[in-house]
């Protein structure tokens, strides 16, 4: 079991002294390799979600474990190397920085990776790009690009330091269709590198690609749907 | 050397706000360089004496510079130039009272004492009729003082006379500690020993922080009244008693004008500072979470995001120095500057920068990654 969530609880408190409780209670597994696709109404809990299997946001109650250890284990150094080298993650809405250029955010990873030597920067940067296909925008201002282009590089960002997890904030969401399949596809093209994929969309034509989907049905609760579904 | 390279980068992304820091820091370094170096601008800068059929050049700053301004004036020899800074805070009501006349000088003013001698050996002293109500001859006492680094110097003295009456009052510069045995006097009559020269002004060295003193050598060829006839000539020509008296009115007035503007400088630098830093880490938010989320720790995001302002005010604060150190080299100013002096302005400024840089990013922007990812 890669990802484990058992009876997570995520509650925050409004403006108001109300609560809002994302996650409430939610069970989840996901095994290694595995293609997750997560659905559901808008201000359910996916992004939340995300966020703490993403190791930056901390559940109220119940138990997170990657790779089988308590996250809570793990110290902040450890966690933020786990961010590093452990989990791709691609934001909603991209969260690329605008004023950067393409090979600056693609970087960025890279930077805090002790893993990786500096001479190998370049080449890792180029192969990720490359992936993506967008080698030939290197040098250009993020700004300045459509959206399935950033797109396709916050995806090279989260690939850049070949990342077991990979987690997808709804990365298709404001393409045409051409843009969206492209994205998806390329996504799918990692699973033969064992990767494991949790997505998060609107999308039920991209979700019906996925093996197994959860859902969000009620408030906070997570289920599985149509598991059995190709 | 990546991270190097994206920190370059940055000073493009902060054009605005480091611009304003280095242009800021290099105010409040040039400033702040003025004020501990305590630089002054001398009203008066020639002074002349007569000694017997010696004449004397003195100047109280820049004496190679006046000195080549009276070569091209008067077109005549002038001897070498030597520099004898005074910078003094303050000594005690001993070292305030006492003389430490030799021999040649009790003679040569006509000193009566009440009881004792001159001076004979380094560790005597002459003391004041007012100090002598205190002290008998024989009694030892500590003088202390400030030397002209700055080091306080202590020094045990021994009483070997008791003047008489106090003809003059003229306590001795804080230089009388380190160069022994100075005299000062008020009228025309000037003495001097080691090659060392207190003019009337290490008065003002006893009291207000110090005066630079410098002396050319007394092998003039030429006499005082071949001067005074070209007195216009020089110009700005003062007495001694008038240079003190022009010279104290401007430290006193210095010092209140300084104490506002370096309140007026520091406010201000600290507001462009705040500011600066403010407007470049709201901007640059998301970029500070996207550093998170992908693994860096708070303190290594806040050194990549961070390091191109302090680089900026680094920059800053060197230019500022240079203005500084050139203009007080260059033009009618005196002070003292010392490399300490150059470091603690570096160094304050950039603590300042580094203090700035923690208030904002611990008010506005703690380590919440999520917060920081969603602004735009
Ligand atoms: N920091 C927070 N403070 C208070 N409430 C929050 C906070 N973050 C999220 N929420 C609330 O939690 C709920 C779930 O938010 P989340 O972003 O997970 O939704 P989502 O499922 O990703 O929605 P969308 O599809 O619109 O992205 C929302 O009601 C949101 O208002
Ligand atoms: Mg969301």
């Amino acid at each position: 079991m890669i990802i484990e969530l058992k009876n997570a609880k995520k509650e925050y408190i409004d403006g108001k002294n109300k609560s809002i409780t994302p996650l409430n209670g939610v069970n989840l597994s996901v095994e290694k390799g595995e293609y997750v696709a997560i659905i559901g109404p808008s201000g359910a809990g996916k992004s939340t979600l995300l966020n703490i299997i993403g190791c930056i946001d901390s559940l109220t109650s119940g138990e997170y474990s990657l790779d089988g250890k308590n996250i809570e284990f793990y110290t902040k150094n450890q966690q933020a190397d786990i961010r590093n080298q452990y989990i791709g993650y691609i934001l909603q809405n991209n969260g690329l920085i605008s004023y950067r250029n393409v090979y600056d955010n693609v970087a960025i990873p890279l930077m805090f990776n002790k893993k990786v030597k500096k001479k190998e920067y370049k080449e890792k940067i180029e192969a990720a790009l490359l992936s993506v296909g967008m080698q030939d925008y290197r040098n250009r201002r993020v700004n300045e690009l459509s959206g399935g282009e950033k797109q396709r590089i916050a995806i090279a960002r989260a690939l850049v330091n070949n990342p077991d997890i990979i987690l997808a904030d709804e990365p298709t969401g404001a393409l045409d269709i051409k843009n969206k399949v492209s994205i998806v596809e390329l996504l799918f093209q990692l699973k033969s590198k064992g990767k494991t994929l949790l997505m998060v969309t609107h999308d039920m034509e991209i979700a019906n690609e996925f093996k197994i989907r959860y859902s969000f049905t009620n408030e906070g609760v997570l289920s599985q749907v149509g598991g059995t579904i190709c | 050397m990546k991270k190097l390279q994206y920190i370059i980068k940055s000073f493009w992304v902060d054009k605005r706000e480091n611009l304003r820091i280095t242009l800021f820091s290099a105010v409040i370094a040039f400033v702040g360089l003025f004020f501990i170096a305590n630089i002054k601008d001398i009203k008066s800068n020639i002074v002349i004496f007569n000694q017997a059929d010696d004449v004397y050049f003195f100047s109280l700053y820049k004496a190679d510079v006046k000195e080549k301004e009276l070569k091209s004036k008067m077109n005549k020899k002038i001897g070498k130039v030597h520099s004898v800074p005074f910078v003094s805070v303050g000594v005690n009501k001993e070292y305030a009272e006492c003389y430490i006349y030799d021999d040649y000088i009790m003679k040569h003013l006509n000193y009566q004492f009440a009881s004792g001698r001159e001076i004979r050996t380094d560790n005597e002293v002459i003391i004041t009729s007012e100090l002598g109500k205190k002290y008998k001859v024989g009694n030892t006492f500590l003088l202390s003082g400030i030397d002209e680094k700055g080091n306080s110097v202590e020094k045990e003295k021994k009483v070997c006379g008791i003047l008489e009456n106090d003809i003059i009052y003229y306590p001795h510069g804080a230089g009388a500690i380190n160069y022994d045995m100075l005299v000062v006097h008020a009228g025309k009559d000037l003495y001097y020993k080691n090659g060392v020269i207190t003019l009337d002004n290490s008065y003002i060295g006893s009291y207000v922080m110090g005066l630079g003193t410098y002396m050319i050598e007394p092998k003039e060829e030429f006499r005082f009244q071949q001067i005074e006839q070209q007195l216009e000539d020089i110009g700005e020509l003062y007495s001694g008693k008038e240079l003190i008296e022009t010279n104290l009115e401007t430290l006193q007035y210095d010092t209140n004008q300084k104490k506002v503007f370096v309140i007026a400088g520091v406010s201000l630098g600290l507001s462009v500072f705040l500011g600066s830093i403010y407007i470049s880490i709201m901007r640059r938010k998301k970029e500070f979470g996207v550093m998170m989320l992908s693994g860096a720790t708070f303190i290594s995001s806040i050194v990549l995001m961070r390091m191109n302002g302090l680089i900026s005010t680094c920059i800053g604060t060197i230019l500022g120095e240079i203005g500084a150190i050139y203009l007080i080299k260059n033009e009618n100013l005196t002070g003292e500057l010392h490399i300490s002096f150059v470091l603690q302005v570096f160094f304050a400024i950039t603590i300042l920068y580094v203090l700035c840089c923690a208030v904002i990013q611990w008010i506005w922007n703690r380590n919440d990654i999520i917060d920081l990812i969603t602004k735009e």
